[in-house]
C-alpha cells in the first residue's frame, strides 16, 4: 500500500471523534471554572481555600473543613484498603489454583460494579448502627464513610496491583527459588520490588475514586461542615456537600459549590498526574 | 457478529420508534381532550413535594389529558419561578416575603414541626426558651435541661429544607448558628432514624410524621396535634403555600381545587401534614 | 532466619492471604444477601409493572426502570460509536507523537473527573445554557462524557489485540485500509467493544450523582428525550434519605439485580472470545 501522506476522510471523521473527549474534558474545566471563579476574586482564593467557617447562606466560604475532611477520608480509606487489596491481588495471582482466581476475580469485579447508592444504603443500615454501638455518638462520622469507601476502592487497588504483580518477569521469581526461598520470600524479594510501582500506581488511582465519590459519602458522613475532630464524630466532604447543597443553593453558594467543584477537578488532576508519572517510570 | 449488530441496531431502532410513537400520542391527546388538557408544571418545596405529587398522579388519573410535573428544588425556587413564569405554580413552605409582589397566595396545608428526642430520654418536656437554647448550641448537656448527664447531638436538616429555614428563622433566629456539630440529614426520614437510634439525640421535623420510634417532646407544656395547632396553643407552625402569578386560572386552578376538596385533605394530606382549620 | 522460622513467616503469609480472600468473598455475599433477604418482594409482577402512588411513594417502580433503561440507552446511542471511533483512531492510525499523547492525557483526565463534577457540569452546559432543562438528553450527554473513557480504552485495546497477521492477510487480497479496518478488524475486535458497550451501560445505570441534577427526579416515565425522569437510583437515594426503608430494599435489590446481569453478560462475552485474541486482563 502507498503511504500516502494525505489524510483520508475516514480517518478525519475518527479523529475528530476521538477528539470529543478532549473538548469535553476542556469544557468541564472551562465552566465549572467560569462558574466558581467569581467566589475566588470575592473571598480571595486563600481565605476560600483557607477559611475555616463554611456557612454559605452567612455570607462564610471557608472551604478548608470540607477540604481536609475528603482528605481525611482518601488517606483513611486507603489505608484501610490497600493492604487487603494488595493481598489479595497478590494471592490472586502467586497461590490460587486457577479456578479459584477466577472465582476471585468474579466477584472483585462485581464488588466494582456496585452503584454507589447502594453502598451508601448498606452503610445507612448496617455501618451506622455498628459505628454506634462501638464508637459511641450518632454512628455518622469518618468511620462508617472510611469503611464504605474502603470497601469501594478495593477493586481499584485489587486489579491494578495485580496487573503489576502479573506483568513481573519470571526469572525474578525463578532466582529467589533457585537460592532456597519460601513462596513467601520469592513474593517478598522476587515480586514485590518490581510491583511496587504499579502497586502505587494502583493506590494513586483509588485515590482519585474516593476523593470524588458523593452519594455513599453523603448517606453515611453526617454532613456538618466543621473542622474533623475525631474519627466519630460528623463531618463534611466536598463532593457530598456539593451534592446536598445544589438542589437550593442560589447567588453566591451556588458560586462556592462551583468553586468547590474546581478544587475537587485540581485534586483528580494532581492525582491522576502522578499516577502517569508513576506508572511512566516503571518502564 | 454481523447478525448481533444487526440484531443491536434493530433493537435500537425499535426503542427510537417507540418513543417517536409516544411524542406524537401526546401531541394528538392534548389536541382532542377538550376540557381538562395540556401540561402543568409545579415546582419548589422539598416539603411540599409529596404533597403536590401525590395530588398530580390523583389529578391526572382523573383527567387523562393532563400532564403534571413536579420538582422539589426549594421555596425560593418555587417563588421566582412562579413569578417569571417558569412554573404555572410555585409551592412554598415559607410566607411570601414583603418583596415578593404579585403572585396569589393558596393556603394547601399546616405543617407543625415537633421537636423529637429519643423515646428512653428521661426529658418530655421544653420551654421555647430551652428549645432555642439547644437548637443554637447554648445548652449543651441534657443535665442543664432535666436530664441525665449527657452531650446533646442535634440532628438537623440539609439547608434546601423547608423545615430547616422554619427552625433557623422562626425558632432560634436568623443570627444564632446550629451547633457546629450538627448533623445534617439529606431526608426527613434518615432524620427520625438517626434520632431514634440516638439516645442522645434532638431532632426537628414534620410533627404528623412523628411515630412512636422517637418522642416528640411537649413545648412550653403543649405537645403538637392537630387540635393543639387549631386552637393555636402549639407554637411552632406554619402554612404550606401553593402559589400562582395572578390569581389562579385555567389547570393550576383545577389543580388546586383538587388539593383543597375535603376528599383529597382527609385521605392524602392528613397522612404528612396538619389540615387547615375550617 | 533459621529454616523453621522462614517455614512458619511463609505458612503465616499464606494464612492471611487466605484469609483475606475469604473477607472479601464473606462480605459481598454477606452485602447480597442482606439486601436480597430484606427486598425478595420485588420479585413481583406488580412492583415492577405499576408505578409508584400516594403521598408516601408505595408500590411499583416502573417509571423508574423506564427512566433508568432509557438513560441507558440514549448514553450508548451517542457513547458507543464516539468511543469505538476513537478506539479506532487510536489502534489503528495514531503514532506516539505529542498531539496523541496529550489526546490520551486527556482521556485519562476525563475518566478521574468525580461524579459530581459531571453532574455540576450538566447543570450548566445541558440543563441551563443549552435550555434542555432537567431531560434524558442532558442526563445521557452529561453520562457519555463520564462513560467515553471506558469504551475508548476497551476498544482500544481489544483492536490492539487482533492479531496483525489479519491486517496483512486483507492488505494483501488489496483491500483498502478502510475496508480492512471496518471488514476485518472491527468485527473480530466485536467482543471486546461489546464488553466495554456493557461496562459503560453499568456505570450508567448505576450513577447517581451526575444524573441527579440533569435528568431531574420526577418519578415519571420519559416519552420524548426531552422530558425527565427518576432513575432507579436515584429513587433509592430519596427513599433510603426519606426513611422509605422497604421500599428502598426492594429497589436496591432490583438495581442490584440489573447490575448483576451487565456483569455476568460482559463476562460471559469474554470468556467465550478471550482465548481467542484478548489477552488476559483483569
Amino acid at each position: 500500500m502507498k503511504r500516502s501522506r494525505r489524510v483520508s476522510p475516514t480517518q478525519a471523521v475518527l479523529f475528530m471523534m476521538t477528539l470529543i473527549s478532549v473538548v469535553g474534558l476542556a469544557l468541564i474545566f472551562f465552566f465549572v471554572i467560569r462558574e466558581g471563579y467569581p467566589i475566588f476574586s470575592k473571598v480571595g482564593l486563600g481565605k476560600f481555600l483557607l477559611g475555616r467557617e463554611w456557612l454559605p447562606t452567612r455570607g462564610l466560604f471557608g472551604a478548608l473543613p470540607l477540604i481536609l475532611t475528603s482528605l481525611m477520608l482518601v488517606v483513611g480509606s486507603v489505608l484501610v484498603a490497600t493492604p487487603l487489596g494488595v493481598g489479595l491481588a497478590i494471592y490472586m495471582v502467586e497461590y490460587s489454583p486457577r479456578p479459584v482466581r477466577r472465582f476471585l476475580k468474579t466477584i472483585v469485579e462485581l464488588l466494582a460494579g456496585i452503584p454507589s447508592v447502594i453502598f451508601g444504603f448498606f452503610g445507612i443500615t448496617v455501618f451506622i448502627p455498628l459505628t454506634r454501638h462501638y464508637f459511641g455518638s450518632s454512628g455518622f462520622g469518618l468511620i462508617p464513610a472510611i469503611v464504605v469507601l474502603a470497601i469501594m476502592i478495593l477493586p481499584t487497588i485489587t486489579a491494578v496491583s495485580g496487573d503489576a504483580i502479573r506483568a513481573v518477569p519470571r526469572e525474578n521469581r525463578l532466582i529467589v527459588q533457585a537460592l532456597g526461598g519460601t513462596r513467601w520470600q520469592t513474593v517478598r524479594r522476587g515480586v514485590l520490588p518490581s510491583a511496587f510501582r504499579g502497586i502505587i500506581t494502583g493506590t494513586i488511582l483509588a485515590e482519585g475514586r474516593a476523593i470524588g465519590e458523593t452519594m455513599a459519602v453523603l448517606m453515611v458522613l453526617g454532613n456538618a461542615p466543621m473542622m474533623p475532630k475525631a474519627l466519630n464524630q460528623p463531618a463534611a466532604a466536598m463532593p457530598s456537600q456539593i451534592a446536598l447543597d445544589m438542589a437550593y443553593a442560589t447567588g453566591d453558594h451556588r458560586v462556592a459549590l462551583f468553586a468547590l467543584g474546581a478544587v475537587l477537578l485540581v485534586f483528580a488532576a494532581v492525582l491522576i498526574f502522578a499516577a502517569r508519572r508513576v506508572g511512566r517510570q516503571r518502564r | 457478529m454481523k447478525k448481533t449488530l444487526f440484531v443491536i441496531a434493530l433493537a435500537v431502532t425499535a426503542v427510537l420508534a417507540i418513543a417517536a410513537a409516544g411524542c406524537t400520542k401526546t401531541v394528538t391527546k392534548t389536541v382532542t381532550k377538550m376540557e381538562a388538557s395540556g401540561s402543568l408544571h409545579v415546582g419548589g418545596s422539598t416539603t411540599v413535594l409529596p404533597l403536590a405529587q401525590a395530588a398530580a398522579e390523583e389529578f391526572m388519573a382523573k383527567n387523562p389529558g393532563v400532564k403534571v410535573d413536579v420538582q422539589g428544588t426549594g421555596s425560593s425556587q418555587g417563588i421566582t419561578g412562579a413569578t417569571d413564569g417558569t412554573l404555572d405554580i410555585g409551592t412554598s413552605s415559607r410566607d411570601l416575603k414583603p418583596e415578593e409582589t404579585g403572585l396569589t397566595d393558596y393556603k394547601v396545608a399546616v405543617d407543625a414541626v415537633a421537636i423529637v428526642v429519643h423515646p428512653s430520654n428521661k426529658v418530655s418536656k421544653l420551654t421555647s426558651q430551652q428549645v432555642i437554647d439547644i437548637l443554637s448550641g447554648k445548652i449543651t448537656n441534657w443535665k442543664d435541661v432535666g436530664g441525665s448527664s449527657a452531650k446533646i447531638q442535634v440532628v438537623g436538616r440539609d439547608e434546601a429544607s423547608g423545615t430547616r429555614d422554619y427552625v433557623q428563622t422562626t425558632i432560634i433566629g436568623k443570627t444564632a448558628k446550629f451547633p457546629a456539630d450538627a448533623l445534617a440529614m439529606p431526608g426527613t426520614g434518615q432524620l427520625k432514624a438517626a434520632v431514634a437510634q440516638t439516645p442522645d439525640a434532638i431532632g426537628y421535623m414534620s410533627a404528623a410524621q412523628v411515630d412512636i420510634t422517637v418522642k416528640a417532646v411537649k413545648i412550653d407544656g403543649v405537645a403538637p396535634s392537630q387540635t393543639t395547632v387549631d386552637n393555636q396553643t402549639y407554637k411552632y407552625w406554619r402554612y404550606l403555600h401553593m402559589l400562582t402569578k395572578g390569581s389562579a386560572k385555567g389547570l393550576a386552578k383545577l389543580y388546586i381545587d383538587f388539593i383543597m376538596t375535603p376528599e383529597f385533605q382527609k385521605n392524602t394530606v392528613s397522612k404528612e401534614f396538619y389540615l387547615i382549620k375550617k | 532466619m533459621t529454616s523453621v522460622m522462614r517455614k512458619i513467616v511463609d505458612r503465616m503469609m499464606f494464612a492471611l492471604f487466605i484469609f483475606i480472600a475469604a473477607v472479601v468473598t464473606a462480605f459481598l455475599v454477606y452485602f447480597i444477601f442482606y439486601i436480597v433477604s430484606r427486598g425478595y418482594t420485588a420479585f413481583s409482577w406488580t412492583f415492577l409493572s405499576t408505578a409508584p402512588h400516594g403521598i408516601k411513594m408505595e408500590g411499583g417502580v416502573l417509571p423508574m426502570i423506564v427512566s433508568s433503561v432509557y438513560l441507558t440507552l440514549l448514553t450508548l446511542l451517542i457513547a458507543v460509536p464516539l468511543g469505538v471511533g476513537g478506539g479506532i483512531y487510536l489502534a489503528e492510525y495514531a503514532g506516539k507523537g505529542r498531539i496523541v499523547e496529550s489526546i490520551r492525557f486527556a482521556i485519562d483526565l476525563l475518566s478521574s473527573v468525580p461524579s459530581i463534577v459531571f453532574g455540576l457540569f450538566g447543570l450548566v452546559l445541558f440543563v441551563q445554557v443549552m435550555g434542555l432543562k432537567y431531560s434524558m438528553l442532558a442526563g445521557a450527554l452529561t453520562l457519555t462524557l463520564m462513560v467515553l473513557p471506558i469504551i475508548l480504552k476497551i476498544s482500544e485495546e481489544s483492536f490492539r489485540a487482533v492479531p496483525d497477521a489479519y491486517r496483512e492477510a486483507s492488505l494483501a487480497l488489496g483491500a483498502t485500509k478502510e475496508q480492512t479496518i471496518f471488514r476485518v478488524v472491527l468485527p473480530t475486535a466485536i467482543a471486546g467493544i461489546l464488553t466495554g458497550a456493557i461496562l459503560a451501560a453499568g456505570r450508567a445505570f448505576g450513577e447517581t450523582a451526575a444524573v441527579l441534577y440533569t435528568a431531574g427526579m420526577a418519578p415519571l416515565a420519559p416519552v420524548s428525550p426531552l422530558e425527565g425522569g427518576r432513575t432507579l437510583s436515584v429513587h433509592l437515594y430519596l427513599l433510603a434519605t426519606t426513611g422509605h426503608l422497604e421500599e428502598a430494599y426492594r429497589v436496591a435489590v432490583v438495581l442490584l439485580v440489573i447490575i448483576l446481569l451487565f456483569n455476568l453478560a460482559s463476562n460471559w462475552i469474554m470468556n467465550r472470545y478471550r482465548r481467542k485474541f484478548v489477552s488476559e486482563a483483569i
